[in-house]
């Protein structure tokens, strides 16, 4: 647009400039012609008035004429008057730049653009004045002389060019409304076409990026944004589809997890009480030895008492009064040891439910040496307690942790020959506590090592173990969160350490008890043990 | 021990790792006026056999170290005419079984009515028996026919000894 401009101004100073040159042209023609007469008559003071009167109208900055040498002859300005125009000046160029003077000139040769002293430009003609017939009748010019001298009309261009800044000023005010138009429509076609649709998408866009997927675009066209907002909303429907389904399906997934883990809950559950009655069925025959053994000695001597006394009926002898006294006291703590078994039995096999509370170690590991230290004695095993002073409280389930100690001290005693020693005891760990049961038996062999964990896993021959022991053991220290480790040397011994955390994660110790309650049909280890 | 107590007295040996049962046993025999001699395990006992000689032995079978089913057949090997019964706290019809194979006068399970020990003891067969003191005559002791349950020793069969109903043989016989 601004070259068009530039190039309309160009055409219209041409033309204007043309213009003035064919009005000086024909000013200077005017001029010639009215002051022709005089010129011949001589008539120096007319021709003068003339060029004067010409001279003072608006727009003609002056009218001289001068001589063949240069001399004016004749000015507007009077000033001027007898005064010589070097011929290397401007008005002279025309004819004079070569060597040799022209004698005819085109238009274009005459006119020239001056400056004037105020900065305005003015235009300047000069037209030759000939000699004519009527001229060399009269005069003295001889007839040889081709020009007589010049006349140089000079037109202000001032109006002209007041004219062509008003007419460059409307065209850029024109130009200027025009590129503002054009701004403002290609905006508008800019914005209904694409920014608002790409506004829309982009809305859409963010929308699904924060993970709402229903949001639509409206297809207002069938352009190509309105291709890509339907292909796009095509996407964002198929997208939403395939959430749908994906939740539908992690939800039944997650309810399947569920139903899995409380059947595992359960499962392992059932497997302790399994485990713990097989340790009942184990216990029992060193149970009922341990029983029975009193009971035989109570009931033995309570006949002696009863056979004394009633066949002799005087007074008893202090000798027979003293050995009344021993039996009596021997009855007595042979009664409570009776007594204590069968609690400490109650108390291994009692399903407490799962509780985690705060417990001490030390009994709990004298109730595991008192169960299994007649066993130890008939197998020809020391069973030793060690336990660490000043063993920082445990909280635990008191029952599993008791029924783990067993289980491991059991094994350890069936696998210690006569002579071996087997220990079990606690003591202070980074992790916690560390209870260990170490024996100096068999050992396990290496290749048994990665599997003695795996329910039903077993060495033992059919009908002796089924296997559920360690399984359990290892069950009871994951629900302790804590880690079991075996050390194991063939023909050496087996050290078993379970490192149990202090302290049971909140959710854990609020929780435990519900998948016990939840786990209805077990088996009321209580009854089952005593049956 | 004079020759008309010799036919009522008698020499008994008891063996069991548990005081108060050797204790009380102890006490018992010798309220029945028998001589009685105590030993807390396999190695005593086969000491004080070895010094002396018994008429009865009451054996526990379940004894740290030598059991008692190790010690009936040493001691029937020093003195094939030793009356053996055995003792067990925990019955099991597999001990009872191995332990009349070889050749046990009978087995009881603790708690026992102490009244049957002295039944059994009275009853026990007596050693004239076997005039020939020979190890032919311990053998044919051993292989001899099982009824001695039907008469002396009798009320057991429905007290004290479960694990004779639990024994269909037994049962049979009886």
């Amino acid at each position: 647009l601004w070259l068009a401009d530039q190039w309309a101004l160009d055409r219209q100073r041409a033309q204007l400039e043309r213009l003035v040159g064919l009005s000086a042209d024909r000013t200077a023609e005017t001029i010639h012609r009215a002051a022709h007469d005089g010129m011949l008559r001589n008539d120096a003071e007319g021709v003068r008035r003339i060029i004067e009167n010409i001279g003072a109208q608006e727009g003609i900055d002056r009218v001289r004429i001068y001589n063949k040498e240069g001399r004016v002859r004749v000015s507007s300005r009077r000033a001027e008057e007898g005064t010589l125009v070097d011929k290397g000046s401007s008005e002279c160029s025309a004819c004079h730049a070569g060597v040799q003077p022209k004698a005819g000139l085109d238009r274009e040769d005459r006119i020239r653009m001056l400056q004037a002293t105020d900065g305005s430009r003015v235009l300047g003609i000069i037209t030759p004045i000939y000699n004519e017939p009527a001229c060399t009748s009269c005069h003295v010019h001889p007839a040889s002389q081709r020009v007589l001298g010049v006349l140089d009309v000079r037109l202000s261009m001032a109006q002209a060019d007041a004219a062509l800044r008003a007419s460059e000023r409307q065209l850029q005010y024109g130009l200027f409304l025009t590129g503002l138009a054009v701004l403002g429509a290609s905006f508008l076609l800019l914005w209904g076409f694409v920014l608002r649709p790409v506004k829309r998408l982009r809305r859409a866009l963010e929308r699904a990026g924060a993970g709402d997927l229903s949001a639509r675009v409206p297809v207002r066209s069938a352009d190509e944004m309105g291709e890509l907002a339907r292909s796009w909303n095509d996407t964002t429907g198929e997208l939403q589809r395939a959430r749908e389904e994906l939740s539908l399906m992690n939800r039944t997934l997650e309810e399947r997890v569920q139903e899995k883990t409380h059947q595992l809950e359960q499962t392992h559950h059932r497997m302790v009480v399994v485990e713990k009655m097989a340790s009942l069925g184990k216990l029992a025959a060193v149970v009922a030895h341990e029983i029975n053994n009193p009971l035989a000695g109570i009931r033995t001597y309570a006949r002696v008492l009863r056979r004394q006394f009633g066949a002799e009926a005087g007074a008893p002898s202090a000798e027979q009064a003293r050995e009344t006294d021993r039996i009596l006291e021997m009855v007595d703590s042979e009664a409570g040891r009776c007594g204590d078994i069968v609690r400490n039995l109650l108390a291994f096999s009692r399903d407490t439910g799962a509780r985690f509370d705060e417990a001490e170690l030390a009994p709990v590991i004298e109730r595991c040496r008192l169960l299994l230290h007649h066993q130890a004695e008939m197998l020809g095993v020391a069973l030793e307690t060690r336990v660490a002073d000043e063993l920082p409280k445990l909280v635990c389930d008191q029952a599993q942790v008791q029924q783990m100690l067993l289980a491991l001290a059991m094994n350890a005693l069936e696998a210690t020959p006569e002579g071996g020693r087997v220990t079990i005891g606690a003591r202070p760990d980074p992790e916690g506590i560390a209870l260990f049961v170490a024996d100096t038996g068999s050992g396990i062999p290496a290749e048994h090592l990665d599997r003695i964990f795996e329910p039903f896993f077993t060495t033992k021959e059919a009908g002796k173990g089924v296997g559920l022991g360690l399984a359990v053991v290892y069950g009871i220290v994951n629900r302790h969160h804590g880690r079991i480790d075996v050390e194991s040397e063939p023909g050496r011994g087996t050290t078993f350490t379970a490192r149990l955390p202090l302290a049971q994660p909140q959710a854990e110790s609020n929780a435990s008890s519900e998948p016990a309650r939840r786990s209805a049909p077990l088996p009321d280890a209580t009854t089952g043990g005593a049956a | 021990m004079n020759g008309e107590a010799s036919r009522k007295l008698l020499r008994i040996l008891i063996v069991d790792d548990e005081a108060i049962v050797r204790d009380s046993l102890g006490a018992w025999f010798r309220q029945d006026g028998h001589h009685v001699e105590l030993a807390p395990n396999a190695k005593d006992a086969l000491r004080q056999t070895a010094a002396g000689r018994y008429d009865l032995a009451f054996l526990d079978i379940k004894m740290p170290g030598m059991d008692g089913l190790e010690l009936q057949a040493r001691l029937a090997e020093a003195d094939p005419e030793l009356t053996i019964v055995l003792m067990t706290a925990y019955a099991s019809v597999d001990t009872a079984v191995k332990a009349m194979k070889a050749g046990a006068y009978d087995y009881i399970v603790k708690p026992f009515d102490p009244d049957d020990l002295s039944l059994l003891v009275s009853a026990r067969p007596r050693r004239a028996r076997c005039a020939p003191r020979t190890r032919g005559c311990a053998r044919a002791w051993r292989a001899r026919p099982r009824r001695r349950c039907c008469s002396a020793a009798r009320p057991r069969c429905g007290t004290s000894s479960s694990w004779w109903r639990a024994s269909p043989r037994r049962t049979r016989r009886c």
